[in-house]
């Protein structure tokens, strides 16, 4: 409740803190008109007109179906990997032994493109649901796993001593000492994962699904669709760049309080 | 009354002896300290009494119910206010947490930490805050027996003299059993009742001194003459590696301040024939 209150508080202020990234945004935008009135609308149209694009298709109401489908199957994708990622990692962290033998798997893992698990997934699920969140899964889950495992392991030996020496109660050792520390290391993979989870879920709709925003995209690209196409990447960035920096961020920067204030002080 | 007891305790890393025939008594009440040269296994002892190392030889025990712990660092949890780090042993207590806080709040007064160092997060404060913090975290669980691990090697002399000071008190008024261990001769002659004096390689007690004047009653003079004449023990030279003095030291040095220290030699440093590898 307290987290809520707090980041409920703290958005005017964060959200006015933005402007230099919005002016960065802008510069992208003033780099893209120019290269969109070099070439033609063609090759690049102007940032205007797929804007303008996009605006119709959320008009007519062709998007929210397509977006809602796509950022069904990211999220659920992305939730199976933080709790299986999550809780694995932790586990495998706290034993010696399980980190060892986890470390070599996870690194096939990480270097198994998502191009080959989505062949994979196309052929054991079909064309439904089930290979885009498969393929979400399988990519992000390697990405969690090694922050969760890393944040075990670096818990300072000294203090679970001082844990054990106080007498904590296992839930308190987990609640007061583990998860604290963990945070700090699951955040930004799971941010990483996010960021994953929205460019996974498109290329697998593209090559798999008859519906969702990489569906949409296949069709404009069969229709030589530049202005739609570009609509629709820019639906998909915003709608990540949306949740990370309204959503995880503030959380991330409220959880981390403790290391800001680390840090002025320093 | 209780008593933590040890008798025949050895430490073993691997094939590294670290400690050996540890025989020591500590009844409530009293403060003991054991003075060594760095690595003699005064820690790993510390430890084994703490039970945060498992007992490999002799026997250990400990008769008091509520034993707290100094680290020789701080260890303040880094995400907690050094108010919930005050805290943190109440809390794992079982004990409400309004009541918790007002406890930490009443200790880190005590020790000189004021409403808006206890807001803080223990790396905004400095060192010396840090470690009156930690002091506060084990002495408001209010322990019969306080275990430290040269808690204030880190600070000043100013800072050490507070810290000494507020730890006396606690300690007359409320008998507190102390172990504690320190390199710093005078700094175990200012607190202890009984000095243990460690030899190292492996690790044991070589040397005994009691004082008898309380430890609030020593002034600065007691406590640097005390000193000096410990430091002209030949045992105790030997085992701090100190080169042995160009006049013939006395075998035990004269007793202090009007009778108030009687000196026990133990054992000779030098390990029993047939093992070598003395080295202090």
């Amino acid at each position: 409740m307290n987290l809520l209150r707090a980041w409920i508080s703290g958005i005017p202020a964060y959200l006015w803190s933005g402007w230099g990234a919005i002016a960065s945004l802008f510069l992208l935008l003033a780099a893209w008109e120019g290269v969109a009135a070099v070439y033609g609308a063609l090759i690049l149209p102007d940032p205007a007109a797929a804007f303008g694009r996009l605006a119709e298709l959320f008009a007519s109401g062709a998007a929210w179906p397509e977006l809602a489908t796509t950022a069904r199957r990211a999220s659920a994708g992305l939730a199976l990997a933080i709790l299986a990622g999550s809780l694995l990692g932790l586990a495998a962290g706290v034993s010696l032994t399980a980190s060892m033998m986890a470390r070599p798997i996870v690194t096939v893992l990480l270097g198994t493109p998502p191009i080959a698990w989505l062949v994979l997934a196309m052929l054991w699920f079909g064309a439904g649901d089930g290979t885009p969140v498969f393929t979400v899964f399988i990519a992000c889950f390697p990405v969690i796993f090694i922050g969760a495992l890393q944040g075990a392991r670096t818990l300072d030996h000294q203090l679970k001593d001082m844990a054990a020496a106080f007498r904590l109660p296992p839930r308190m050792k987990l609640f007061d000492l583990y998860l604290p520390h963990v945070v700090s290391y699951l955040f930004p993979a799971w941010i990483t994962a996010l960021g994953t989870s929205w460019k996974v879920v498109v290329m697998a709709e593209l090559l798999s699904s008859s519906d969702g925003v990489g569906a949409a995209l296949a069709v404009s690209r069969s229709h030589l669709d530049m202005e739609a196409a570009l609509a629709w990447i820019a639906a998909v960035v915003l709608t990540l760049l949306a949740v990370e920096y309204l959503l995880l961020e503030p959380v991330k920067r409220e959880v981390e309080r403790w290391r800001d204030l680390d840090r002025e002080h320093a | 009354m209780p008593e933590l007891k040890l008798s025949g305790v050895g430490h073993a890393y691997a094939l590294k002896t670290v400690l050996e025939e540890i025989e020591l008594a500590l009844p409530a009440g009293r403060i003991l300290a054991l003075v060594g040269p760095s690595g003699c296994g005064k820690t790993t002892l510390l430890h084994l009494a703490a039970g945060l190392l498992t007992l490999q030889t002799g026997t250990l025990h400990n008769g008091f119910a509520r034993p707290a712990l100094m680290f020789q660092q701080p260890r303040l949890l880094p995400w907690k206010s050094v108010r919930d780090n005050i805290a943190l042993g109440l809390k794992a207590g079982g004990i409400a947490r309004h009541e918790c806080l007002a406890r930490a709040q009443t200790m880190g007064a005590t020790v000189g930490l004021d409403n808006a160092a206890l807001d803080q997060f223990p790396h905004q404060l400095s060192g010396g805050m840090q470690s009156r913090a930690a002091l506060a975290r084990a002495l408001v669980l209010e322990p019969d027996l306080l275990l430290m691990d040269e808690p204030f090697s880190a600070l000043d002399i100013g800072l050490k003299a507070q810290l000494h000071r507020l730890l006396l008190d606690h300690q007359a008024a409320r008998k507190v059993a102390v172990l504690m261990i320190t390199h710093d001769l005078m700094e175990a002659v200012r607190l202890a009742d009984t000095l243990l004096v460690m030899a190292g390689a492996p690790g044991r007690i070589a040397y005994r001194f009691d004082l008898a004047l309380p430890a609030l009653a020593r002034d600065d003079g007691f406590v640097h003459r005390t000193t000096a004449e410990l430091l002209q023990a030949g045992v105790v030279r030997t085992c701090f590696g100190l080169t042995a003095l160009a006049t013939a030291p006395a075998a035990t040095p004269k007793v202090g301040a009007g009778g108030t220290a009687r000196v026990f030699e133990i054992a000779n440093p030098a390990r029993p024939a047939g093992k070598k590898g003395f080295a202090c």
